[in-house]
C-alpha cells in the first residue's frame, strides 16, 4: 500500500473508540459479541470542537440470534457523548441523524438487510438519560417462509414470525411450490393473530396427494401505537427466530451518524 | 453522569436554531397553480451549524403536521427552505446531499426512507425559475397505499379508490383474497388504473357471500411529467394528515 503514511495537511489522529452497547427499553437485553478478537463490534467518534460529532458504530450479536434478547421494548443504542435535543429536554425528537442498516449475515439465507432511520432515543424509564442513546426506524418487518394445507383439508392454522397481527394484504407472496395434485379454488388468508394466520381455500386442495407447501413473503408494515416501528427484537424481523442462522461474522448494526453534542 | 459541558468543546456559537421569516416548507408546480400547504401550528423543530472555513453547512429538522395544517394541492413536489443557499455542482442538481424520512407518526407508524437533493433548477413557485439553491426536495423509492374492499351479490367487478397520488401500474398491486366466497371466483384481476383508482374483477360472481380481499400498492415511481418520485401532498404514503413528519438531515456546500 502507497499511502500509509499521513497526508499532506491531515492533523494527528483525533477519532477515538468506544464500546457499543443495546439496551431493551421494555424487556431482556441482547447479548453481543465482546470478545475482544472481533472487529465487528467496534464504535469510533469524531468530536469536533465546535460540538458536532460524527460516529460510526457497528454491534453483532454473539453466536445465534437467540442472544437477541425479548420482551415488548425497541432497542437503543449508544452515544459516545450526549446528544443535544433540539425538541427540548425528556421529550421524543425524531429528527433523522444519519443513517443505518440492520442486516442478518453474509453466511445465512437470505442475505437480508434493511435501510433504518437513527434517532435520538426517545425518552424511557430503561434509559438513565436517553440523551447518551439512539433508536432507529424500520420502514416494514419482514417475514418469509413455507404454509401449509395438510393433506386434504381445506384450511390450516399456520405460525408466522410477525410477532403481531398484520394485515392480509402485507403477503407479498402466496403460491405453491409445486403442482397442486387437484384444481383447486384462489388460497385466502384470515384469522390472522399475532403469531398465526389460516390459510383456507374452498376445496380441498391437496386432495389425498399429499400437503401442499405455499411459500410466502410478509412485508408488513408497522403497528401502530409508540415503538411500533423501532428496530427491536421482532423488528425488521423476528430476530430470535433465525436461531439456526450463525450471526455475522460481518455485525448486524451499521450506524453513520453526525449529530450535535450537549453542553 | 455528565450534563456538563463535555470536555474539549468550545463555546456554543455555532450551531444556530432555524426559525425562518418565510415558508419552510413549500408547493411548487411544474406550470403553477398550485395551492401552497400552510404549516399552521406544526410541531417545527431545525438546526443548521454553518463551518465557515471549509463552507459547508449541516442542517436537521423535522416538521410533524397538527390539526390546523393543510397540505396544499396540485404540486409536483414539496421543497424545504436552507438556511444558506447552496452551490449548486455543474450538472448536479440531483446530487444527494443527505437522507430524511417521512413518517405517520406513532398513531400509524408507517414510514418511508427517502434521499434528499438539491432542489431541481427548472422548478419555481408558479412554474418561474428562482430560487432553487434556497430548497432541498425528497427522493422517494415508493409509494404506498393499502384497502380493503368486498364484492356485492352478484357483482364481478368493484372500483377501488386508492388514493396513492400518482398512477400505478397492474404489477404494483398486490391483491390478497380474505374469505372463501359461496361461488368459486376464477381468475382475479385488475385493470383500469388511473391516477386515483383500479378496478378489481372475479370471473364468476357470488350471490350469497360475496369474495372479499385486502390490497396493498407498494408502486414504483412511474410518472414522465409528474415526478412520482418526488414527495409531494400525496406522496408517499396518500395524502398527508395530521401527526405527519417529514424530516431531513442534509450536509452541503453554501454558496458564496
Amino acid at each position: 500500500m502507497s499511502n500509509r503514511g499521513v497526508d499532506a495537511g491531515v492533523t494527528p489522529e483525533v477519532w477515538h473508540r468506544y464500546k457499543p452497547q443495546m439496551k431493551n427499553t421494555n424487556g431482556g437485553d441482547p447479548t453481543l459479541d465482546d470478545a475482544g478478537s472481533t472487529q465487528y463490534q467496534t464504535a469510533q467518534y469524531l468530536l469536533k470542537p465546535d460540538g458536532r460529532v460524527q460516529v460510526v458504530f457497528q454491534t453483532e450479536f454473539i453466536g445465534t440470534f437467540g442472544a437477541a434478547g425479548s420482551g415488548t421494548g425497541n432497542w437503543a443504542f449508544t452515544l459516545p457523548v450526549p446528544a443535544h435535543r433540539p425538541s427540548g429536554p425528556n421529550t421524543s425528537c425524531p429528527m433523522p441523524i444519519g443513517t443505518g442498516q440492520c442486516y442478518i449475515s453474509f453466511t445465512g439465507q437470505p442475505n437480508v438487510n434493511c435501510d433504518v432511520v437513527p434517532t435520538i432515543a426517545d425518552p424511557s424509564s430503561a434509559l438513565d438519560d436517553p440523551d447518551h442513546w439512539f433508536q432507529a426506524y424500520a420502514p416494514y418487518v419482514l417475514d418469509w417462509g413455507t404454509f401449509a394445507l395438510a393433506t386434504n383439508t381445506h384450511n390450516n392454522s399456520n405460525s408466522h414470525n410477525v410477532n403481531w397481527a398484520f394485515n392480509p394484504e402485507d403477503i407479498e407472496v402466496l403460491m405453491p411450490g409445486a403442482s397442486v395434485s387437484q384444481a383447486w379454488w384462489p388460497v385466502n388468508v384470515n384469522s390472522i393473530n399475532a403469531s398465526s394466520l389460516t390459510v383456507s381455500t374452498a376445496n380441498s386442495a391437496s386432495g389425498t396427494g399429499g400437503p401442499t407447501n405455499l411459500n410466502y413473503k410478509i412485508r408488513a408494515e408497522p403497528p401502530s401505537g409508540a415503538g411500533g416501528a423501532l428496530v427491536g427484537p421482532n423488528v425488521p424481523w423476528n430476530w430470535n427466530h433465525w436461531v439456526n442462522v450463525t450471526t455475522g461474522p460481518f455485525g448486524n448494526f451499521f450506524f453513520h451518524l453526525e449529530y450535535r453534542a450537549r453542553r | 453522569m455528565d450534563l456538563g459541558i463535555v470536555n474539549g468543546l468550545g463555546p456554543e456559537l455555532t450551531w444556530k436554531r432555524f426559525t425562518p421569516g418565510q415558508p419552510l416548507i413549500r408547493s411548487f408546480s411544474f406550470v403553477g397553480g398550485e395551492t401552497q400547504l400552510q404549516l399552521g401550528s406544526a410541531s417545527v423543530v431545525a438546526h443548521y451549524f454553518h463551518d465557515k472555513q471549509v463552507g459547508n453547512v449541516k442542517y436537521q429538522g423535522y416538521v410533524q403536521f397538527d390539526s390546523s395544517s393543510t397540505f396544499g394541492s396540485g404540486d409536483n413536489l414539496w421543497g424545504v427552505l436552507l438556511p444558506k443557499p447552496a452551490l449548486r455542482v455543474l450538472g448536479g442538481a440531483d446530487m444527494p446531499v443527505g437522507n430524511g424520512w417521512a413518517w405517520q407518526g406513532s398513531a400509524g407508524n408507517r414510514n418511508v426512507p427517502l434521499r434528499c437533493t438539491l432542489m431541481d433548477p427548472e422548478f419555481g413557485g408558479g412554474g418561474a425559475q428562482t430560487n432553487e439553491d434556497y430548497y432541498i426536495q425528497f427522493f422517494t423509492p415508493y409509494c404506498l397505499a393499502t384497502g380493503t374492499s368486498a364484492m356485492t351479490s352478484g357483482v364481478s367487478t368493484i372500483t377501488v379508490t386508492h388514493g396513492l397520488g400518482m398512477t400505478p401500474v397492474n404489477y404494483d398491486i398486490n391483491v390478497i383474497l380474505t374469505n372463501t366466497a359461496s361461488t368459486a371466483p376464477g381468475e382475479v384481476y385488475v385493470d383500469n388504473i388511473t391516477a386515483t383508482t383500479f378496478d378489481w374483477h372475479v370471473r364468476s360472481t357470488a350471490t350469497t357471500t360475496p369474495q372479499q380481499m385486502a390490497w396493498k400498492i407498494r408502486s414504483e415511481p412511474n410518472g414522465t411529467t409528474t415526478l412520482d418520485l418526488l414527495v409531494n401532498s400525496a406522496r408517499p404514503m396518500g395524502a398527508w394528515a395530521s401527526g405527519w413528519l417529514l424530516g431531513w438531515n442534509v450536509e452541503y456546500q453554501a454558496r458564496r
